[in-house]
């Protein structure tokens, strides 16, 4: 498995901010800066890992259509702060194929 | 009501994306098309534009198949593969008979400004006396993770690495039709792979190599479903 880019660290982080709000497409775009091309692979790669839980919400605007909305999994929470932590300490050592071998 | 131009562009872009992804990613599609509602009216065709890349994206990935993991012992074959020659080169251009060391005045102005594209081929000779230090540090660093697992960790670093050979290759091809002598472009191809595109390549294949392995994907029964 990839180390996650910054993009991911910076999603993550976004949604780590406020871990038990679900979150939307256009507002973690906002917040991120990332575009739609660059949010939606991700967060369907942290969905497939299961670290983010997604589900349809009606909107509160009457008529207007009900949207996805986002958060992360237990495991998905866990999995940022160990990434915050190894990405955060200068000295940490990501975790090599070789090493590991 | 008639709908804006724009509008009708979004919508097409995101029925193009729809049908693009696979089949067990239509929601996703489903809710990049029902978010793109909230977008401001400005930017919908950007954001349906994105949303059609991510759908190419998708599309393409599962076709990815390449692992490009291999064990120590072929990471020492490759290193040496690719640096070695690179460094005989060096070696050969800074300490050979006719090398950047032996290089004084009056050769300098016999056998190079002299002719035509000799000086071009003398600035040539200092570049690749620098560029072709990867030769060693590449050797090194190919050892290194042959005998202690330790690759490239800093992906700056390996694409800085990679690139500066790539560039001054390009580079110094594009000023050789201008400024080289004549046939020079004469066994370019050659020098170009061995000493540039190949270190270049086990440059990046160490920096790739040194990515970190997140945990394994959790079983599908624990995966979160949309309602």
């Amino acid at each position: 498995m990839r180390r996650p880019s910054g993009q991911t660290l910076n999603l993550l982080r976004a949604l780590m901010d406020e871990p038990r709000k679900w979150h939307h497409g256009y507002e973690l775009s906002q917040d991120t800066g990332l575009p739609s091309g660059t949010l939606y692979p991700i967060l369907m790669r942290l969905s497939d890992r299961g670290y983010l839980e997604h589900k349809w919400m009606a909107s509160p605007d009457a008529g207007a259509p009900p949207r996805h909305a986002y958060r992360l999994t237990a495991k998905g929470s866990a999995y940022s702060r160990e990434q915050f932590a190894l990405y955060k300490d200068p000295g940490a050592k990501p975790v090599s194929l070789a090493s590991r071998a | 009501m008639r709908i804006p131009r724009h509008d009708r562009l979004a919508d097409a872009l995101l029925e193009v994306a729809r049908r693009l992804l696979r089949p067990d990613y239509r929601h996703w599609a489903d809710a990049m098309r029902a978010e793109a509602g909230y977008v401001a009216r400005e930017e919908r065709v950007r954001w349906a534009l994105g949303c059609l890349w991510t759908a190419i994206r998708m599309r393409f990935n599962p076709m990815k198949t390449g692992d490009y993991r291999v064990s120590r012992g072929t990471m020492l074959v490759e290193a040496i593969g690719a640096f070695v020659p690179l460094i005989l080169a060096w070696f050969e251009i800074v300490f050979g008979p006719s090398g950047i060391v032996r290089l004084t005045r009056e050769v300098i102005d016999r056998f190079f400004l002299t002719y035509p594209g000799g000086s071009y081929i003398l600035v040539m000779m200092f570049v690749n006396g620098v560029i072709g230090l990867l030769g060693p540090v590449g050797l090194f660093l190919g050892l290194r993770y042959a005998f202690t697992g330790r690759g490239i960790n800093s992906r700056s670093l390996g694409w800085t690495l990679a690139a500066v050979p790539v560039l001054a290759n390009i580079l110094g091809m594009m000023a050789g039709r201008v400024w080289g002598p004549l046939h020079f472009q004469d066994g370019q191809l050659t020098f170009a792979f061995l000493f540039a595109w190949l270190p270049a390549a086990v440059i990046l294949h160490l920096t790739w190599i040194s990515r970190p392995i997140l945990p394994a994907a959790p079983d599908s029964a624990t995966l979160a479903r949309p309602t």
